[in-house]
This record gives C-alpha cells, structure tokens and sequence, in this order.
C-alpha cells in the first residue's frame, strides 16, 4: 500500500505591503516527523528566501506561475517543538500575487522528491512573517 | 491512476481516518473551515484575526520575528492508502 495526500486548495486574497522589509506572504506549515517548516511564498519584501545560501531543487509551475524551489536545514533554532534542528522547504512564486489559489500539492509533491515526508502534518495557514524594517498586511482566507 | 484507485477507496469509506470527519465538522463552523490562528509574536505588530470570517491584520515595524495568520490544524484534509501497483 502507498500513502496518498491530497493537499489542501487555499484561496486567500487581500493587501499586503511589505515596502523594503523583511517579510513573506506564504502559506506555512509544519510537518512532525521528519520535522520540517514549509513555506509556499506568494510574495515576499527586500529578501528571497530561495536567493541565499540554500541549496536550489529547481522550479514547478503552479496557479499561473512559475515557482523555485529550495531548501535548507535550520540548526537548533525556534520550531513548533522548542528548539530543534529541521529541515526547511520553500516554493516561492516568481510572479508575485497578493490573491489567489494555492493548490498546495504541487508543491508537497515537488519536496517529496527531496525528502519532504508528505504525511505526518501539523498546522497549516496562510500567514505574514515579518523579521526586519516595517509594513502591514490585511489578508482574508477563504 | 493511483489518484483514481485512491479516490474510489475514500468515497467507499475504506481506510478513512479520523482527521476526515473532523474536517466535516469544522466546515459547519465557516466557509473556508479553518479552524487554527497562527501568533508567534504577534502582539509585536499587533496581530489581529477573526477565525469566523478568516480575515487577519498585522503591522510591524520592530525588527521582532513575527510569523501570524489563519488556517487548518492540520495541513492535510484528506488521506488514504491506495493499492499498490
């Protein structure tokens, strides 16, 4: 037998300003074992989160556009089960959008190539980071 | 192919697992069924969130890491086992 997901469709929409900060717009989440913090990265501030230091796992194309993929591991830092070392997995969408659907198994099935487990999920929401300068965000999940 | 044969298991309630009936449950509450606020930090930009019609605000300008928003307990709404090929 094989284990089957069927990701969630997410449609979201709303403003979002992040000028020059640091900040996404992404649907987030957790995966528990093995640990890991997904982001689908709708549009994004001054950083690209796939621009850094990570390792690239190419590009799918998903809703109208093309979206990068990368991914990276976090070293004893804050996660959903205190501090931990997890691994991290980023779609970030070449077009960025403020509205939307997110059809979130394109993705999941893209990772899953690299080690994404694609079961064992924690939450999921559609969410704002914010980690430098300043910005506002009015979003509505539907 | 295997979408199908996993469908046809799901709609013959063949190895349905809880989360599935939970997800029905929640979709009586609000449209879009969410059913989880995400706050970390939150009240560094001034989080605010309505889980009834899913709409949610925030405004930062501190340098704090905030990561806040609306959504699901769990990030799969459906599963199953499909037969192997």
């Amino acid at each position: 037998m094989q284990w089957l997901t069927f990701g969630r469709t997410i449609k979201y929409s709303g403003t979002y300003s992040p000028g020059n900060s640091g900040s996404y717009l992404a649907v987030y989440g957790w995966i528990n074992n093995p640990q890991a913090e997904y982001y689908v990265v709708e549009s994004y501030g001054s950083f690209n989160p796939c621009s850094g230091g990570v390792t690239k796992l190419g590009t799918i194309t998903s809703d109208g556009s093309v979206y990068t993929l990368c991914t990276d591991t976090r070293t004893n830092q804050p996660s959903i089960t205190g501090t931990s070392t997890f691994t991290q997995y980023w779609s970030v969408r070449q077009n960025k959008r403020t509205s939307g659907t997110v059809t979130t198994a394109n993705h999941f099935n893209a990772w899953a190539k690299h080690g994404f487990a694609n079961k064992n999920f924690n939450y999921q929401v559609v969410a704002v980071e914010s980690f430098s300068g300043s910005g506002s965000a009015s979003i509505t999940v539907s | 192919m295997k979408f199908a044969a996993a469908f046809v298991a799901l709609v013959s309630g063949f190895a349905m697992a809880a989360p599935i009936e939970e997800s029905a449950a929640v979709e009586k509450r609000n449209p879009s069924g969410i059913d989880y606020v995400q706050n970390y930090n939150g009240k560094a930009a001034g989080f605010q969130s309505n889980l009834g019609n899913g709409k949610f605000s925030l405004k930062w300008n501190s340098g704090t890491d905030v990561v806040a928003g609306l959504g699901w307990k769990t990030g799969s709404p459906r599963y199953g086992l499909s037969n192997p090929d």
